[in-house]
């Protein structure tokens, strides 16, 4: 009702200004009071999510951005799922089990059905998989797929995924935090085929807690309970998940009441956020890693020397300590903590990935230059993404202390789709890298990152065997210390300089909070993870 | 045929060839630059070659620069504008979706620019000196020089948080919500272009006040009414030009606005598929933008063949 009054007062006043028209609008505020928010933090059966970033497709195959993997855990789902320590769950199959090394069988729970109420079968998860497999509809997760030979129904309730070599790793491929999401033909079909699958004209149809209602990509999606979901009731009916890139629109958007939860909020822009009224700020691990990665074919950093002096230089917890504010820890494996939490506690964890020891010590950052080849000191950039700030401050603090040795560290500010084209590249002989672990498997990043092509061109024929092996160990303890060895020794050449592992911040209204919030609490239906405070 | 009528077909044509050198341009300097968007797809992961190749394949990536451009022109001359790379949708329908947006935003910010900055500009010039005169100046001066993501702060702040009379964000449903959800955006962007009318409205007023033939139609004693009609006639050919550029500048030049109240337009779609090299979509729009530009360019010029005689009888 307010709103059209505000409209036609509003026109009484134009034609004298814009200083006017302002008064003018200031007026009508102060008569219809503070009546414009809805006031949605108070109606806990709807929940108003604000993302940093806009999904342009709904399909993580087409699209994997993290935010997405937030969206579609909600509405589709995988066989299994990750718990709240990253240990897989049932999803839609009730029990698995490796029967051979290469071949995985997965029974499915006769409850589930998808959001139109009609029963998941074998058929729909083999046509889940091929389309998955498949690179022109899922390129981002074909490569997950490429060494599964098939996928066969092979009872009524049952299905086998067979590989073409053994890979323990694989155990991760079929979750809807990863690389798998089970729709049916029918429903992609009636929707305009594989090529619409996940627009907004085809959306996407699955068997999770929520149904996608709308889509308009840069703007939301909004996402209604089923009521048929196999998990139960959900007390949150209804999702409104808007997009708003602008941070200051956000903390904004939250003091209004407009929304309720802000997911990855920047960490520099906390103490913002806190200022907003109402609001608590959570942090938790990400699994996300960053660090350096020299590329020990290009000079000068072919030489090892080179390499220690700028890890020597690299205050790794002054930078946790004064750019993270302490959200984080200095990393020292490739492997982030959680991905072996399901295994050790998270001290025996930090533990056992405390594979680098080189802390700030500018004398002996001189002392390796000294005896490098080039003890003088070199010129060289690194390019950053723009929307990276924590990381190219942090790369300012280590070129301040690089010039002290010499070394002239130019810094490129550039697209993040520019920054890709550093990794690995001849170019750039220093680059940095920011990963986010999709899955919690702790070879996720060293399988790329030791293996063939990897971007540091580093090779190494012990740490490959090493790699190999834990390909097809199916102990999980032994597994993790292959991998662990293998990163030692890459990182004991500082092949990569690992900074921190990150955390990742959420504000939301200090009414709700977020239960067991982890590093996978987004990853399988968290709605139900949202709480009344007290 | 009427003069008026080859002119605009001249025109049209003209436009045409434009569109098409431009789509040249637009596609060669895409292609020159640093990325790939079958690597941008794939994001900061173990890109298979596998991978990279299917993408290659499905876009075409592999082709020479010139089969690209032919393929890409095809298909545009049939109003096919392709297929997006970032999200796998067709550009027609994204493109359909987002031009409602900005171009609303747009109208709406053009009719608040003419409806106040003509007006103020007049009041101003008639009064020239006095207080309200210097009042509208200054307010002007800080118009055209705020940054507009800051006016939009200024005024999400107060409005939206503070006061809560205007939505911080998003698009509301139904015409009534959809103006109302628009009203901040559209106030944000006409805060320059009204503060730019309001002072070329001034400066063409207080000019053809000073002129001979107003002194002279006072002197005969005409009513302030009649005076203001043939002084407002006279100023309208700056007026309407500056109008002209301004509708073009939004077209444009509503990115910042719509990124600041999240508003899925066409200038937030522009500047996501520049960084990603999705060509396609920057294609399409750099062309519609430039087809409204060269629109508005030629209604403007209608405009003024029908407001002046002068230019009318130039023409014949």
């Amino acid at each position: 009702m307010d709103r059209t009054i505000t409209i036609n007062r509003r026109t009484l006043f134009q034609g004298t200004g814009a200083v006017a028209l302002l008064a003018a609008l200031a007026a009508c505020g102060d008569s219809s009071g503070s009546t414009g928010s809805s006031g949605s933090g108070k109606k806990f059966d709807t929940l108003t999510v604000a993302l940093p970033s806009s999904l342009t497709n709904l399909y993580p195959g087409k699209e994997a951005g993290i935010v997405n993997y937030f969206v579609a855990t909600l509405v589709l789902e995988g066989l299994v799922a990750p718990d709240s320590n990253g240990a897989l769950a049932p999803a839609l199959a009730k029990s698995w089990k490796q029967a051979t090394p290469t071949t995985y069988v997965y029974e499915l729970r006769e409850d589930a059905t998808f959001s139109d109420g009609s029963p998941v079968t074998a058929e729909d998860i083999v046509y889940s998989v091929n389309l998955a497999k498949d690179a022109k509809v899922a390129p981002n997760t074909a490569y997950y797929w490429a060494n599964v030979k098939s996928a066969a129904k092979t009872g009524e309730r049952q299905v086998t995924i067979t590989l073409s070599s053994p890979d323990v790793a694989f155990a991760w491929g079929p979750t809807a935090a990863n690389a798998f999401w089970v729709t049916a033909e029918r429903f992609v079909k009636a929707s305009g085929g594989v090529a619409q699958l996940g627009t907004t004209k085809g959306l996407v149809t699955g068997t999770g807690p929520y149904k996608v209602t709308s889509f308009t990509p840069d703007s939301g999606v909004e996402l209604e309970a089923t009521g048929s979901w196999w998990g139960g009731d959900v007390a949150i009916k209804k999702v409104v998940i808007k997009f708003i890139p602008e941070e200051s629109t956000r903390i904004l958007a939250r003091e209004s009441g407009d929304i309720d939860l802000a997911v990855n909020i920047s960490i520099s822009q906390a103490p913002q956020w806190k200022k907003a009224g109402s609001t608590t700020v959570l942090f938790a691990p990400n699994r996300s890693y960053v660090g350096i990665d020299f590329n020990t074919a290009v000079a000068p950093f072919d030489d090892v020397h080179v390499r220690r002096a700028i890890a020597y230089a690299a205050d790794r917890s002054g930078f946790v300590k004064s750019l993270l504010d302490g959200h984080g820890q200095p990393a020292t494996a490739l492997t982030t903590p959680e991905q072996i939490v399901s295994l050790y506690s998270d001290s025996e964890a930090k533990e056992k990935l405390a594979l680098l020891d080189l802390p700030f010590d500018m004398a002996k950052a001189k002392a390796e230059l000294a005896a490098s080849k080039v003890p003088n000191g070199f010129k060289t950039t690194v390019g950053i993404s723009s929307d990276a700030t924590e990381i190219n401050l942090a790369f300012q603090a280590l070129a301040e202390s690089l010039k002290e040795l010499g070394i002239d560290l130019e810094i490129k500010e550039m697209p993040v789709e520019q920054w890709y084209g550093t990794i690995g590249s001849p170019k750039y002989g220093l680059a940095y890298m920011q990963y986010f672990n999709t899955t919690g498997d702790p070879a996720e990043l060293p399988n790329w990152f030791l293996g063939e092509g990897n971007p540091a061109s580093y090779k190494n024929a012990q740490m490959s065997a090493l790699l190999a092996k834990a390909t097809s160990e199916t102990d999980e303890s032994a597994r993790v210390d292959q991998l662990v060895e293998a990163q030692r020794i890459a990182l004991d050449e500082v092949a990569y300089l690992p900074l921190w592992w990150g955390e990742a911040a959420y504000a939301i209204d200090s009414s709700l909070t977020i239960a067991d919030l982890g590093s996978y609490t987004l990853l399988s239906p968290w709605t139900q993870r949202i709480k009344s405070r007290g | 045929m009427p003069p008026v009528l080859r002119f605009v077909g001249a025109r049209l044509i003209a436009t045409v060839i434009l569109l098409l050198a431009l789509s040249l341009v637009v596609f060669t300097l895409l292609y020159l630059a640093p990325g790939d968007p079958a690597r941008n797809l794939l994001g900061p992961r173990n890109p298979s070659p596998e991978a990279l190749a299917a993408i290659r394949a499905q876009y075409h990536l592999d082709d020479s620069y010139i089969v690209q451009y032919l393929h890409w022109l095809g298909g545009a001359l049939h109003l096919d504008f392709g297929t997006s790379v970032r999200s796998g949708g067709s550009v027609t329908s994204l493109l359909g979706s987002r031009a409602g947006v900005t171009g609303e935003l747009a109208l709406m910010a053009f009719v608040l620019t003419v409806v106040i900055g003509i007006p103020a500009g007049f009041w101003a010039a008639w009064r020239a000196g006095g207080l309200s005169d210097r009042l509208l100046g200054g307010t002007a001066i800080v118009g055209v020089g705020a940054p507009s993501f800051a006016v939009g702060m200024v005024l999400l702040y107060v409005f939206g948080v503070k006061l809560g009379v205007f939505p911080v964000f998003g698009l509301g449903e139904g015409f009534v919500d959809r103006i109302w959800h628009l009203t901040l955006p559209a106030i944000t962007l006409a805060f320059a272009s009204g503060a730019l009318v309001f002072k070329l409205t001034r400066t063409a007023v207080v000019r053809e006040l000073g002129s001979d033939y107003v002194t002279f139609a006072r002197s005969r004693g005409l009513s302030e009414l009649a005076i203001a009609r043939l002084v407002l006639r006279n100023a309208a050919i700056p007026i309407v030009t500056s109008l002209g550029l301004v509708f073009a500048f939004f077209f444009g030049g509503t990115l910042l606005v719509e990124v600041t109240f999240a508003l899925p337009g066409l200038g937030s779609l522009l500047a996501s598929s520049v960084t990603f090299k999705d060509i396609p979509v920057v294609q399409a729009i750099t062309l519609l933008t430039a087809a409204v530009i060269a629109l508005t360019a030629l209604a403007v010029d209608v405009a003024t063949w029908a407001i002046d005689p002068r230019v009318r009888g130039a023409r014949r």
